[in-house]
């Protein structure tokens, strides 16, 4: 398309109309001439492609619209003696340095690849290609058929009735242990019984639209950062997600963010970071506008990936994970105001959302998504990914409630000495708030969701303990991994970046956490002094992280 | 005075009209048109006298024609030799043989020459924007419209991540996205599943070419070290060029010749 003739420049200063050079590019520069900077050429181009239109004639006909002429190119391709020739080519010495340099660090947690494909990775793997049964090799069509046949007898794998059946009881205990290995740590028991059909309240986020979704933020993203609940890590992680990232995404990053570290003891936040570490780099979480933790870390590791990709103007942060786990929560602690909406409950976040956060760093907020397993209805309802009001009968779900959290916590939450089973807790919970129905009987469905919704909110203190380690394991997880080798300028700022990475995930590592005061109390009971007096240090650890997160605004 | 001198006459005294020039050549670019109409029409003596006239015209038009040709090419040589003038054992030859080897010859070289590096399709069918792209609409509305959804296969390489929403003009969808090739090696005749680097050149246009849109008939840039390829200094080849032979937006993949 030919370029128009452009009007004649703007030469007093003041913006004629909203796409002039001359407005000012932030509302900053709004009040005086003095603040803020003009726009750009390239910024008043974009904005004026915004209002393209086909252009029509007095009956409505278009006449011209921007990439849709119907004008045919030319579509000849020369003869050229370079499309018969080799692009690319690599010689034996270099090939051996690259496959032992590649082999010691594809492994590593911390290093990247910047140009893969200037490479030849596939010259590294071996091809595994089904070996294919050369017949007529083996035995010749004149060796068993025709007057100089020699076969007498057609060779089969097994001669008599046992032994095939043997072979055939074999392969099945192969695919039997194959098949147990890739499935999920839950099994189910086979007692001959289907399972009912599910309500489908229980597959939120398991719809083709959600899932969508979430491509479409993969897609969009440099940096993926998983949100998990701190109080279940494990149970709100999406396998399937960082599979998909390893295979088919390599050359996008993974962060695991621990959202909700407050409600929490801070010995179990360590115990998962240092568990998580050892997958993907994993940083602690309290997500607060005002009072926050790991905004600080969040932010710096944030940065280091904008400088590792810094041949991109500007790099996207995916935000994903279960329901309910504090996705939109982390953004507008980023932000330091609401820019997403938030809600206690499941399924606020609808569609994808783009947010500025500096300008080479945005972030993407995405509903939450959950992968099709082997959970139970409980399961679902204590992942906190079904919302409670909709339930029809809460109170069954009150048992694992009851088992999973201590005593001492269930009676100072709701003024409960004792109880026998479940429906007693919730017959004399209803008694004691007076949600009974007519006549005196207790409403037992409102009672299971109040609790279900202390529950969700926290105000049920509950965690998943970290999995026991050894002090050896420990020391090795907390040390920053090796350097990638520098090759040059830009080789050179990649290892500084990811240095920078590896430096905060492990300082954070050692900062102590906060938690609060009922966990302090929990941990007054079962631990040590020692332990309390990390807990007040913490504290003031705790004030010192605010300051510098300021500093960094 | 004889009578029939009186109009050159008058134009010799009083000159000609201003337009002269102009009406006599399309006078005589109508004479065609009123030789066919008589042609048609004229009937009787008068029908035969022109065509007699016209046969006489075409007959004489034909031989200058020839005469033209032949001074171009050899002529036969001849047969009104008188005997003894040639020896006997040249009488059966022809003297125009070997020229025409000679001119067969060199056609041949000619045309090989010019196809040597042609590639597999040099020309294909051309597939204009409205095509290639689809509006899409965006906005609370629906009347923002300068997205551009691509339409045909794309390939958009390792490092690909898709750029701001209000940044983003092409949109390349998920599904439309490729990254191997069944790739044929021409001489060995088998067939191989290789891995795409790049795209080299879309015969549509070069906006396509950067956008990494394949059609029918893109040069593409595979991976080749399957093969085992090797140079004749001893380094291994693992890039070369194969051009894409079927419509991938309607097959679903794409198939591509080895360009050797």
């Amino acid at each position: 398309m030919a370029k128009k003739k452009e009007k004649a420049v703007n030469v007093s200063g003041k913006p004629r109309h909203s796409n002039d050079v001359n407005r000012p590019n932030d509302k900053k520069g709004a009040g005086g001439g003095a603040g803020g900077g003009s726009r750009s050429a390239a910024t008043v181009r974009r904005l004026k492609m915004y209002k393209t239109r086909p252009k029509r004639d007095r009956a409505g006909k278009v006449l011209r619209n921007d990439f849709q002429s119907k004008e045919l190119p030319n579509t000849r391709i020369e003869p050229d003696r370079r499309w018969f020739g080799n692009t690319r080519v690599v010689g034996q010495p270099q090939l051996e340095m690259f496959r032992e340099e590649l082999q010691s660090r594809l492994s590593d947690n911390f290093s990247v690849i910047l140009k893969e494909r200037k490479l030849p990775l596939s010259l590294l793997q071996d091809h595994q290609k089904q070996a294919k049964a050369h017949l007529l090799e083996v035995e010749p069509f004149e060796h068993a058929f025709g007057p100089k046949g020699k076969r007498k007898r057609p060779k089969l794998t097994a001669l008599d009735y046992e032994s095939l059946l043997k072979r055939a009881d074999d392969s099945q205990d192969v695919f039997e242990q194959k098949y147990a290995s890739s499935k999920l740590p839950r099994e189910e028991e086979e007692d001959g019984l289907r399972d009912l059909v599910r309500h489908t309240m229980f597959e939120k986020g398991q719809s083709k639209r959600i899932w969508g979704e979430l491509y479409k933020v993969i897609d969009s993203s440099d940096v993926v950062v998983q949100v998990l609940d701190a109080r279940d890590p494990m149970g709100t992680r999406c396998y399937h997600l960082e599979r998909h990232l390893k295979e088919n995404c390599k050359h996008k990053h993974l962060v695991f963010l621990l959202n909700k570290c407050d409600l929490i003891p801070a010995w179990a936040t360590k115990g998962w970071l240092r568990t998580l570490s050892k997958d993907y780099p994993t940083l602690a979480f309290h997500a607060s506008i005002n009072k926050s933790f790991g905004k600080g870390s969040l932010l710096s590791v944030l940065r280091q990936f904008a400088r590792l990709k810094n041949d991109k103007q500007a790099i996207s942060v995916g935000f994903v994970g279960y329901p309910n786990v504090g996705k939109s929560s982390v953004i507008n602690t980023l932000r330091s105001k609401s820019v997403c909406k938030v809600a206690p409950i499941p399924g606020e976040t609808k569609v994808w959302q783009y947010i500025t956060l500096t300008k080479k760093i945005f972030l993407i907020d995405c509903p939450g998504v959950v992968y099709q397993n082997n959970d139970s209805e409980t399961d679902i309802v204590l992942k906190g990914v079904v919302r409670v009001t909709n339930l029809a009968d809460a109170a069954e779900h009150i048992g694992e409630v009851l088992r999973r959290v201590k005593k001492e916590h269930l009676q100072r939450a709701y003024k409960i000495q004792d109880w026998s089973d479940d429906n007693d807790f919730l017959v004399q919970l209803c008694r004691t708030t007076g949600k009974l129905l007519k006549g005196g009987e207790p409403d037992l469905t409102t009672a299971a969701k109040m609790i279900l919704h202390d529950w969700q909110r926290g105000k049920i203190p509950f965690f998943v303990p970290p999995p026991q380690q050894s002090d050896g394991g420990a020391s090795e997880s907390a040390e920053p991994i090796g350097i990638t080798k520098e090759d040059g300028v830009s080789s050179d700022r990649t290892a500084a970046a990811m240095k920078a990475i590896a430096g905060i995930i492990s300082s954070q590592q050692n900062m102590n956490v906060p938690c609060h005061k009922e966990n302090n109390a929990d941990n007054e009971d079962t631990t040590e002094n020692a332990d309390n007096e990390d807990i007040e240090s913490s504290d003031n650890e705790d004030n010192d992280d605010i300051e510098p997160a300021e500093r960094s605004e | 005075m004889p009578q029939g001198d009186h109009i050159e006459l008058h134009q010799k005294r009083h000159g000609k009209r201003l337009d002269h020039e102009e009406r006599k050549r399309k006078r005589e670019a109508r004479e065609v048109h009123r030789r066919s109409k008589d042609a048609r029409n004229l009937i009787g003596a008068k029908g035969k006298r022109f065509a007699k006239k016209r046969y006489a015209e075409k007959a004489q038009m034909k031989k200058t024609l020839k005469m033209h040709d032949e001074s171009n090419k050899r002529q036969k040589v001849d047969d009104d030799v008188q005997e003894g003038a040639l020896p006997p054992y040249l009488l059966d030859r022809d003297q125009t043989q070997r020229a025409k080897v000679l001119s067969n010859t060199i056609k041949q070289k000619r045309k090989e020459k010019a196809g040597k590096w042609d590639v597999p399709l040099p020309k294909v069918r051309p597939v204009a924007e409205e095509e290639m792209f689809k509006v899409l609409r965006t906005g609370k509305r629906k009347t923002k419209q300068w997205k551009r959804m691509v339409t045909k296969a794309t390939f958009v390489g390792a490092g690909f991540t898709r750029k701001p929403p209000k940044y983003e003009r092409f949109i390349r969808p998920t599904g439309l996205r490729f990254t191997k090739a069944h790739v044929t090696h021409p001489e060995l005749k088998c067939t191989f599943n290789l891995d795409i680097i790049s795209v080299k050149k879309n015969p549509n246009g070069p906006m396509y070419t950067s956008l990494g849109v394949m059609t029918r008939g893109t040069i593409i840039e595979v991976n080749v070290s399957e093969l085992g390829l090797v140079t004749p200094a001893g380094k291994v080849v693992w890039g070369k060029y194969a051009q894409v032979t079927n419509n991938p937006e309607n097959d679903g993949c794409i198939n591509a010749v080895l360009l050797v």
